[in-house]
């Protein structure tokens, strides 16, 4: 987390976030749902399942659902057979491995061993290399979770705003 | 009204590409009222383009045509068809470029003298010493306005993030640590403005401060009346006659057309790859094997500097994404020096990256994900990172060659981009990272980690000068030891790559070859 004090509102909202004690477990609840996108309501097997994948994939606790689902969800349409087979493929391994569904596994680290077995295929990189571009280049998450300023030439750059005011009293 | 060439005028020098090489060339012939005919393979762009967003900007004006990485190195694996990271626009790679303007050392122009022979390696001294060129340094360093005493611009200072490495820097015991030489103003200089400290160098300046041939040559040259630029031109052929002399280009444009130009003599510069590229390309029966190529080391002996990246957490935010990417230089191991184990040196240059790149670059192999990234990513404003540019040795199995059976969209075999590390190389890496990390531990870094390679940026050596035929391409001229019309431009005639970025080295050989024109075409020998 930054110390961006503008980071608060945005970064403090974890709606049915699935990190942390999850909200998944017998079935999805979905009253809350009107913060995911409309298409992950309709589709909420996959929806959970993707975001359950990217969450594990990028895992930063305090970035809201959809961050993580609004970027994912073209691959519905673009890689849809992917998508299903990739995620029904996670779920036999969950089954074998923990008797129960890859997004219903509590522990993380039980979660990305399962990824860790397909990171290599096409239906890993395919979410992960999605959400590498439409997780990180949100404008909307760069200050207020990142610390980081984006397009600076509009304000004069950082010539007056800083670019040389660190000092290191650390040492 | 812009000046346009008769298709048929073969007076005009025809320069392909519009860079650091092609770019200065135009500018420095139009000087002398000399005319020619720029085919730019890109579109051109105007300042208002430029926006500060690496995507944005990476989809904008990155070369994307297909291209096939090669060879045992992790890029093979990570960006299998993005081997470089250069520019197809108007203004080339200085669009891109962060700035840095160092000259190489005296030593790097006679690798061969220096170190005799290495095993593996296909060591050439180049046929110009420093002391030849270094007149040509002082005029690239005015031409370019590089911060220092050829311009008395006075260096940046010191941002953030070269502030962190600095610390730990000077705690090991380094030395030379300057906030320059850059090609990018601190006050008002040949009619462009001071950096502003925007950051976002290699996303194009969007003050115009940094040099890039896009906005100080190209329009120069175009106002003078003695240049034409084409945009959207990607030269498809050199031709030549039964005497063996070149004799016209030909080209696509936009709309996918072919023209021919003609040419009373024809500069190659392209970059390390397209440029090999097209000599390849352009076999006849009078050279079955390429333009140029009686040596065979047309696309050989590729380099692009043993780099590698460094980054550290800092204890307090560092904002590395405030002012310029490139901000300061540490020059204390490029020298040579072989008790490190290793020949050749390196430069430590303190870089930054946005989220965005960082997320996508940080670790790019398939196994890069989950909380050890995530936890850095976290961290962000407090990460401080440096990159080490290091020389890398010419290997003749390193290079440009043409695919088999995939083409283009112009029906071009696609190039294969082969680069593995000599054994030095990664003796040098190493040595590198492991200082790099004693700096970021000295400044007292919670925690350091090491970024792979991305694709290159300097790409060099394809079409090397050599003095005697048989070792290269070209002559100290530039110009082709088989063809006396043909020259070669822009970095690929390097024939060792230094420990320094190559952009002011080819200004210099450019502005030094159109002075060789000149004097040529003044004495009717061309």
């Amino acid at each position: 987390m930054t110390t961006s004090p503008k980071g608060m509102p945005l970064s403090r909202r974890r709606f049915l976030s699935l990190s942390g004690q999850s909200a998944l477990v017998g079935g999805l609840a979905l009253s809350a749902g009107s913060l995911w996108p409309r298409w992950a309501l309709a589709e909420p097997d996959l929806a959970a399942g993707l975001l359950r994948m990217g969450r594990d994939i990028y895992p930063h606790d305090d970035i809201a659902d959809t961050y993580y689902l609004t970027p994912l969800e073209p691959l519905l349409e673009s890689n849809r057979i992917l998508i299903a087979d990739g995620l029904a493929d996670l779920d036999r391994r969950a089954q074998d491995a923990h008797g129960r569904r890859y997004a219903e596994i509590e522990q993380e680290a039980d979660r990305a061993a399962l990824l860790r077995q397909v990171e290599d295929g096409d239906f890993f990189q395919t979410v992960r290399g999605t959400l590498v571009v439409g997780l990180y280049d949100n404008s909307a998450l760069w200050e207020p979770y990142f610390g980081y300023e984006g397009s600076s030439w509009k304000q004069g750059g950082y010539l007056h705003r800083g670019f040389n005011d660190l000092v290191i009293d650390w040492l | 009204m812009a000046t346009r060439f008769d298709y048929d005028d073969d007076s005009v020098v025809v320069i392909i590409g519009s860079g650091a090489g092609g770019g200065t060339l135009a500018q420095a012939l139009a000087r002398k009222g000399i005319d020619s005919v720029v085919l730019e393979a890109g579109k051109r762009y105007q300042m208002n383009d430029i926006e500060n967003d690496e995507w944005e900007m990476f989809k904008k004006i990155s070369w994307l045509d297909e291209r096939i990485t090669a060879g045992p190195r992790q890029l093979t694996d990570t960006f299998p068809g993005l081997p470089a990271w250069i520019v197809k626009a108007v203004g080339g790679s200085t669009i891109h470029w962060a700035g840095v303007s160092l000259r190489f050392q005296p030593h790097e122009f006679r690798s061969h003298s220096e170190l005799g022979d290495i095993e593996g390696a296909n060591l050439l001294d180049w046929p110009i010493t420093y002391d030849e060129l270094e007149p040509y340094y002082v005029k690239a360093e005015r031409h370019m306005g590089v911060t220092g005493e050829s311009t008395g611009m006075p260096y940046h200072q010191w941002n953030n993030n070269f502030k962190v490495l600095a610390a730990g820097a000077e705690r090991i015991g380094y030395k030379q640590l300057r906030a320059g030489p850059m090609a990018i103003n601190t006050e008002e200089y040949d009619e462009r403005g001071r950096c502003m400290q925007a950051g976002f160098c290699m996303q194009g300046c969007r003050f115009g401060a940094k040099w890039s041939t896009m906005y100080s040559d190209i329009p120069r040259a175009e106002a003078s009346g003695h240049c034409e630029v084409r945009p959207r031109s990607m030269a498809l052929k050199i031709e030549h006659d039964d005497k063996g002399r070149a004799t016209a280009v030909v080209y696509a444009d936009g709309d996918g057309n072919t023209h021919r130009q003609r040419a009373r003599a024809v500069c190659v510069a392209g970059n390390s790859i397209e440029s090999p590229r097209l000599l390849l390309n352009s076999h006849s029966s009078m050279f079955p094997d390429g333009l140029a190529n009686s040596s065979g080391q047309v696309g050989r002996n590729y380099m692009t500097h043993a780099t590698s990246c460094i980054f550290g957490v800092m204890p307090k935010p560092v904002h590395m994404h405030r002012g310029t990417t490139f901000a300061g230089i540490i020059s204390d191991e490029a020298r040579q020096d072989l008790s490190r184990g290793f020949a050749g040196g390196y430069t430590l240059e303190v870089m930054s990256l946005g989220v965005p790149f960082f997320a996508k670059f940080m670790d790019p192999s398939n196994a890069g994900w989950g909380r050890d990234i995530t936890t850095a990513l976290d961290k962000y404003d407090h990460l401080s990172g440096v990159w080490i540019c290091g020389e890398d040795l010419p290997m003749k199995e390193n290079g440009i060659s043409l695919h088999d059976t995939k083409k283009d969209q112009h029906g071009l075999p696609v190039p294969v981009v082969y680069k593995g590390d000599h054994p030095n190389d990664a003796k040098l890496r190493r040595h590198g990272e492991q200082q790099a990390r004693h700096c970021y531990e000295a400044a007292g870094a919670e925690r350091i980690f090491h970024v792979p390679d991305f694709p290159t940026s300097h790409n060099v050596g394809t079409n090397r000068m050599s003095e005697r035929p048989e070792d290269g391409v070209v002559n100290k001229w530039g110009q082709a030891h088989d063809i006396d019309n043909l020259f070669v431009s822009d970095g690929s005639q390097f024939t060792s790559s230094g420990a320094e970025n190559p952009t002011l080295t080819i200004v210099a050989l450019a502005l030094r070859q159109a002075d060789h024109i000149a004097e040529r075409m003044q004495r009717n020998e061309l």
